[in-house]
């Protein structure tokens, strides 16, 4: 190795002057400002950059070959007791004697788990350390090596427990976790990459690596030559997966803990902003402020918008105003535009979904040319949307025009949202006229629900539709119309009716009609009838006109009659 | 001489290599587009709202069926746990199989069963129906009881499917626990779908040892501790989110677990329902599904699957019992390839044909065989001195890299998606066994899919006895 003492010196002294820096700035900005806020995920990532960097270098240092630098590594653990000290002065109003802060020590010890695990991983560095003074046995050197990392990360680790403990006092129990597993996790990984670092550097592993690349690439035949390099790709990728998996737990527990703690902020700030009344000069220059930092970010703008869409659900009158102008002051809608022509379809359904929360039809065009969408999920939000903000004679106009097959989930969501939202689902004729069967379907459905008795004559015209689904949900829905004339009309139709499915439908709809006059009809058919769901279906609807007639003809001399009888008679609650 | 053995040696070597490859770039391939389907999934489901389909009367009846056969430690619970799952137009048929011990008679008693005279339609074939029961209390009003001669578990769904009045229908275990939102995931694919008919939905088995279970409820989730159970977890995962939503994806899907599913009940019983000749029924009835809406052009379908952590399931957690319901896995693979060879590498039948079917055949069937034959060639190519060792070591290292990087991909997304393994210890753990994995439980697999083999050739079809330790409720920590 080549010697170049003071250069990589220098270069090292001067990182690590950054990187104490750096630490001592974010430890005193958490200590001054708290963890709870979205900075948090900065801070732990710089704070890990500046360790992984300072480690980096020592690296640097040791490839340099100079003996120097083997004390310059201790260096590194001074400046953290340095950094230390600092802190622990801003804290000095928490701890103002030395015993009080042993004793918190000392409760830190007893009741984390990992501070224990921390301190026992420095006892056996620095009992290798010794170890390797006793000896000189040059086994242990490497973990002599590593020993300055282990107390640089250890008083980093102490350090940070002091910030989060004085912390703790507002119980940020959660950031504690994380800070926790986020330390003990580069600890760790620190501790496998050093190490085998060390080993490799050592025992030139390096050297190896390649030769024993050269040898496979000299001795594999023809095509296969790529192997090893397919593993090593396979094995980075392994490697960032792992880290992936791992950084990303950690992440989401922080996002979501920061995420409710700024939203429940921003819930109190909206409720006080929405409901104070006064004009005054001084608020609107406390408010400006405030909005500014909202503003600033995508984040924070994104978490805001949402908590004023939820607080827009649930107030009415003049508060709907406020809201809307809240929105409009903070520049949000051009946020919720940019959603809405978004190329990704979760973007556009968000800014469809608040467009039609706040009533806004500036952009009514461009929703409806969406309902005819490929995206199946995108279309029907589009649909849910329209349905909001179409004018209320006819809201589900647009219906009539659709392409594609309306499917149930599509129905029922459309008539879940007509129902809990108590509006009027207006003129269906233009459904019901549509060349689209299921709009057809879905039409006669509204009719069912709504108790829309007005459409008789087209709800009776469609029973004699050439699709089989249109005839069974227009006879569905003349059990909304319970006259004689209609179960007249449907025993007459009974005959031309080819499809058995169709039939049930149509008996069933006569038993809705509770007409007398159709006992004679159904009499005739349960005992010319061979079909068993066909019978059961007479046999529920002759019970509910006249329980007797069917006992009758149950206990009649054909005993298959007495078997569906009983069928349901037993099965009816 | 020599010159020919060096070319057949040449040639066995490119054979299995190329197997091998194939096999692999299929993995990945499927990787690949399960985290298309998995993220396609995750958005779309951020919109969904199932409440509208609690409330509407538009929704499909479902009918669940749990055959059950001396079941009697777990029935009442598990009966419980049905019932409070959260969909209205809901029946539960529980089909006694002709259960020797106290099934029936604890069921009796715990829902105030009588008997109804039911008019039973045998539009499928099944062993005598002695008896159908209901509830006395209104409270109990979704459940059916059938009491039956037994049959095995295909025959005790065809029951249950003569007497179900529902649209849907959704076979599951009855040792399973069954998450309340179920039916209203499994339901949304059969009524959301436009262009192409649903003909069946799967969803994913999550394995249950070690969890906290309540009564008929997972309270909290925990990675098991018996070693064979955490291999399962592994298996289980790679299986279902990297294995059938890929396939899935590309309509290819051959496979809906029968401890798990819904299908379209009127076309079930148009194919005849379940077939009692095998002992992989759930296979054979989606295949057999498939094969009638092509042979019959019946149009554009799908087999749907949900990758939500829906049913939890007890695995085995011991070799004996893991190798029977391995063996009988892998007799119920080829009883099922067999039945539907006419599809084999047909055009006719598209991508069932000319994908799925010889997916299925070369590489779930064929791959245990081709690799213990790939075994044996070693052991003679050593034998003869004759083996490069340093090719030998570096396929060897390319194979486990690759397997270990499928697991931890399964992982991946498991951690991105539905995260039911919250703990840390649990996420090391399960990387921990990714490492062991090839090593250790790979060879039982290929060593069970063997001897599944020489049953198959022997002619056997038992189910096998499968003993449960049944789940044990723990105290929170």
């Amino acid at each position: 190795m080549v010697n170049h003492p003071l250069p990589t010196l220098f270069l090292y002294i001067i990182v690590c002057i950054v990187a104490v820096s750096l630490q001592l700035y974010l430890s005193t900005n958490l200590v001054a400002k708290g963890i709870v806020s979205y900075k948090t995920m900065k801070t732990v990532r710089v704070t890990l950059y500046s360790v992984l960097i300072g480690i980096l270098c020592a690296l640097l240092c040791w490839l340099a070959g100079s003996r120097i630098i083997q004390w310059a590594l201790l260096l590194s653990p001074c400046y953290k007791l340095l950094a230390m000290a600092a802190i622990l002065v801003a804290l000095r109003s928490e701890f103002p004697s030395v015993i009080s802060l042993w004793r918190y020590a000392l409760r830190l010890f007893k009741t984390i788990r990992w501070v224990r695990i921390l301190f026992f991983l420095i006892l056996i560095g620095i009992l290798s350390y010794l170890f390797y003074l006793m000896t000189g046995d040059r086994f242990l050197y490497f973990i002599l090596l590593f020993t300055p990392e282990y107390i640089h990360l250890t008083v980093v680790a102490i350090l940070t427990l002091f910030i989060l403990y004085y912390v703790q006092a507002h119980q940020e129990y959660e950031v504690l976790n994380v800070f926790g597993s986020v330390l003990l996790i580069t600890w760790l990984s620190v501790f496998v990459i050093g190490t085998s670092v060390h080993l490799a550097l050592h025992f030139k592993l390096y050297v190896k690596a390649i030769q024993l690349f050269q040898y496979l690439h000299l001795v594999l035949p023809g095509g296969y030559k790529a192997l090893p390099y397919i593993i090593l790709a396979s094995w980075i990728i392994n490697f960032m997966a792992l880290i992936y998996v791992t950084g990303r737990r950690i992440s989401n527990i922080l996002i979501d803990y920061i995420e409710m703690k700024i939203r429940s902020s921003y819930q109190e700030k909206i409720i006080e902003l929405i409901y104070d009344d006064s004009s005054d000069q001084e608020s609107s220059v406390i408010e400006a402020d405030y909005f500014k930092k909202v503003k600033r970010l995508y984040f924070t703008r994104q978490l805001f918008a949402d908590e004023l869409l939820r607080m827009h659900e649930i107030v009415y009158g003049s508060l709907l105003q406020r809201i809307n102008q809240l929105f409009n002051s903070l520049l949000l809608t051009d946020d919720v535009r940019n959603y809405l022509h978004s190329p990704r379809w979760f973007y556009k359904i968000k800014g469809l979904r608040i467009y039609a929360e706040l009533g806004d039809k500036s952009e009514i065009t461009y929703i409806q040319k969406l309902i005819q969408s490929k995206n199946f999920v995108l279309r029907f939000e589009a649909e849910l949307a329209l349905a909001r903000l179409s004018d209320d004679e006819k809201p589900l106009s647009y219906l009539k025009d659709l392409q594609g097959r309306l499917s149930v989930w599509e129905q029922l969501n459309l008539i879940y949202f007509y129902t809990n939202h108590q509006k009027p689902v207006g003129d269906l004729s233009g459904l019901l006229e549509s060349a689209n069967v299921s709009v057809i379907c879905f039409g006669l459905l509204c009719i069912r629900k709504f108790n829309k008795a007005e459409y008789r004559s087209h709800v009776m015209e469609l029973t004699r539709h050439n699709d089989r689904n249109v005839r069974n949900a227009a006879y569905q829905t003349l059990e909304l119309y319970q006259e004689a004339e209609i179960g007249s009309y449907i025993i007459s139709s009974y005959e031309q009716e080819a499809v058995a499915s169709t039939q049930i439908v149509m008996i069933r709809s006569l038993g809705h009609t509770g007409d007398a006059t159709a006992i004679p009809f159904l009499r005739e058919h349960i005992l010319s009838t061979g079909s068993d769901d066909i019978t059961l279906e007479l046999f529920r609807t002759l019970i509910l006109i006249d329980s007797k007639q069917a006992y009758e003809i149950a206990h009649s001399d054909y005993s298959r009659f007495k078997r569906l009888y009983e069928h349901v008679t037993e099965t009816i609650q | 001489m020599m010159d020919i053995l060096h070319s057949l040696f040449y040639f066995i070597d490119t054979i299995i290599f190329v197997f091998g490859t194939v096999i692999l770039s299929i993995y990945i391939i499927m990787g690949v587009f399960s985290a298309s389907a998995l993220y396609r999934y995750i958005h779309k489901n951020k919109f969904i709202d199932y409440t509208a389909i609690l409330s509407s009367d538009v929704a499909p009846h479902v009918s669940i069926l749990a055959p059950a056969y001396n079941e009697g430690k777990n029935v009442v619970d598990n009966v419980r746990s049905l019932m409070s799952i959260n969909y209205v137009k809901l029946e539960i048929i529980i089909i006694n199989d002709g259960s020797t011990d106290d099934t029936m008679p604890k069921l009796i008693t715990t829902y105030q069963l009588k008997p109804v005279k039911f008019a039973i339609d045998y539009k499928l074939a099944c062993q005598e129906i002695r008896g159908v029961y209901k509830s006395e209390n209104k409270a109990f009003q979704k459940l059916i009881v059938i009491d039956k001669v037994n049959g095995g578990k295909a025959d005790a769904l065809n029951a249950g499917i003569n007497i179900s009045g529902s649209e849907l229908i959704m076979s599951i275990d009855v040792d399973c626990i069954i998450e309340s939102d179920a039916v209203l995931k499994m339901v949304k694919p059969f009524i959301e779908e436009t262009d192409r008919k649903v003909i069946a939905s799967g969803g994913v088995i999550r394995v249950a040892n070690n969890c906290d279970v309540g009564i008929g409820k997972i309270n909290k989730v925990r990675f098991p501790n018996k070693l064979i159970a955490g291999f399962q977890v592994l298996e289980y995962s790679r299986a279902f989110i990297l294995g059938r939503m890929a396939w899935s994806k590309i309509n290819g899907l051959l496979l809906i677990s029968g401890a798990f599913g819904m299908f379209n009940k009127e076309l079930v019983i148009k194919v005849g329902g379940y077939n009692h000749k095998t002992v992989g029924e759930d296979m054979e009835l989606v295949v057999r599904m498939r094969r009638y809406m092509h042979e019959n052009k019946q149009g554009k379908y799908v087999v749907s699957f949900i990758p939500d952590p829906l049913c939890w399931t007890e695995v085995p957690d011991s070799l004996k019992i893991l190798g029977r319901q391995r063996n009988r896995w892998t007799r119920g693979t080829m009883q099922t390839l067999f039945i539907h060879k006419k599809i084999f590498f047909n055009p006719d039948y598209k991508l069932l044909g000319t994908i799925s079917y010889p997916y299925w055949f070369f590489f779930e069937w064929l791959a245990p065989i081709v690799e213990v034959l790939g075994l044996i060639y070693f052991t003679f190519l050593i034998v003869l001195g004759i083996v490069s060792w340093p090719f030998f070591l570096t396929l060897t290292a390319l194979v486990y890299s690759i397997a270990f990087m499928l697991t931890l991909f399964s992982i991946l997304y498991e951690e991105a998606t539905f995260n039911a393994y919250k703990r840390k210890t649990d996420i090391l753990k399960m990387i921990g066994l990714a490492l062991l994995e090839p090593i250790i439980y790979h060879p039982l697999i290929v060593f069970w899919a063997i001897k599944g083999n020489i049953s198959y050739l022997k002619g056997d079809n038992a189910w096998g006895k499968m003993e449960r330790t049944g789940f044990t409720t723990r105290k929170e920590e």
